[in-house]
């Protein structure tokens, strides 16, 4: 069997439609929460038009090889959509678990695995499906490691439990609020935010800020995801529950700290915002 | 006349506020849970009576019961 270094994006069994953020006029491909205007050549306008209702990918990219595109352009095409989130994907789970293999084996060779953007306005309850998608991946290693350290013998199964629960509550309560305060400032300046989720990766995109806004934005999510962490890993001592969870809370409080380093999102605002001066 | 299949508004910007808590703390998960598989591997089936871990010198005693 031969390993592809990179995984498929989508299956041919996958439907896809085009986001209903997005809207294709006059050969231009519009982004209405963000107001970006994207230029489409005759060719790519025509392929993406056929995704305006729900498609199947195998008979998309029949369609797309129809109209004279190669499998590299098809690629550019569904990479360009799939960055800016204006991809809607169906799939079964016969079509997950293929997926899951294949990226699976593609991380065993050191390759590399493109996930599908999830893309959603920027509402409380897109914000909780989107965090929830974002950690399913995490839960998964969790509870892999918490059986582990219960299999050392170190830590009880109750202790195992509790660490692992209440954990994943912190880090899922903390980033909720990270990414609400986000939304918040956001709608505050009379703007429309969207969310997005690619993987374990997870952000808002919103049109440009003023400068007030923007700075406070990037700092305040930190700082209230942190805040959360904190309070979780204190009512959780109150409780009297592991003391391993405090210290977990303490580094999930860590962990929203990083995102004001100039790799990341919050981090990169506020250094475009200082001129570079800081960080 | 655009030649390229797609060029993208360069005025606007898709950099997200992306936060980095679920990666940091997955790649934290795989840490521990390496340690444990290492443990595992000493001592046996919950045979480690205690684990030290030097992270400054990435280094790691495990002592067995």
């Amino acid at each position: 069997m031969v390993l592809r270094l990179v995984s498929p994006l989508l299956v041919e069994s996958d439907l896809v439609s085009l986001s209903t953020e997005l809207v294709v006029e006059d050969g231009l491909l519009i982004d209405k929460t963000l107001g970006a205007r994207h230029e489409l050549s005759a060719v790519a306008r025509e392929a993406i038009m056929q995704i305006e209702t729900s498609l199947r990918f195998d008979r998309w990219a029949t369609s797309m090889t129809a109209l004279g595109l190669s499998g590299a352009q098809q690629t550019e095409i569904v990479q360009f959509l799939n960055h800016i989130g204006g991809l809607r994907v169906t799939r079964s789970w016969s079509a997950r678990l293929e997926i899951f293999i294949t990226r699976l084996q593609v991380a065993l060779v050191g390759g590399k695995s493109a996930a599908v953007s999830w893309r959603r306005c920027a509402s409380p309850s897109a914000l909780v499906v989107a965090t929830l998608r974002a950690m399913t991946g995490l839960a998964s290693l969790s509870l892999i490691a918490a059986v582990l350290c219960w299999g050392t013998g170190l830590s009880s199964l109750v202790d195992a439990i509790q660490v692992l629960s209440g954990g994943l509550l912190i880090i899922w309560a903390s980033t909720l609020a990270h990414e609400f305060t986000h939304v918040a400032i956001t709608s505050a300046t009379g703007k429309q935010g969207a969310v997005m989720q690619q993987g374990m990766r997870l952000g808002i995109l919103h049109p440009p800020l003023s400068t007030p806004a923007e700075l406070a934005s990037t700092l305040t999510g930190p700082l209230v995801g942190a805040a959360v962490a904190i309070c979780g890993a204190v009512m959780f001592s109150a409780l009297g529950l592991s003391p391993l969870l405090s210290w977990v809370g303490m580094a999930v409080a860590g962990f929203h700290g990083l995102s004001i380093l100039p790799w990341y999102g919050d981090g990169l605002s506020l250094w475009k915002l200082t001129g570079g001066r800081i960080a | 006349m655009v030649n390229a299949l797609v060029v993208a508004d360069s005025s606007v910007e898709y950099s997200t506020k992306e936060s980095p808590v679920i990666v940091a703390a997955a790649a934290f998960v795989i840490a521990v849970g390496g340690l444990a598989v290492a443990s595992i591997a000493i001592c046996g089936w919950r045979g480690s009576k205690q684990v030290m871990v030097d992270w400054m010198h990435g280094k790691a005693t495990f002592v067995c019961r």
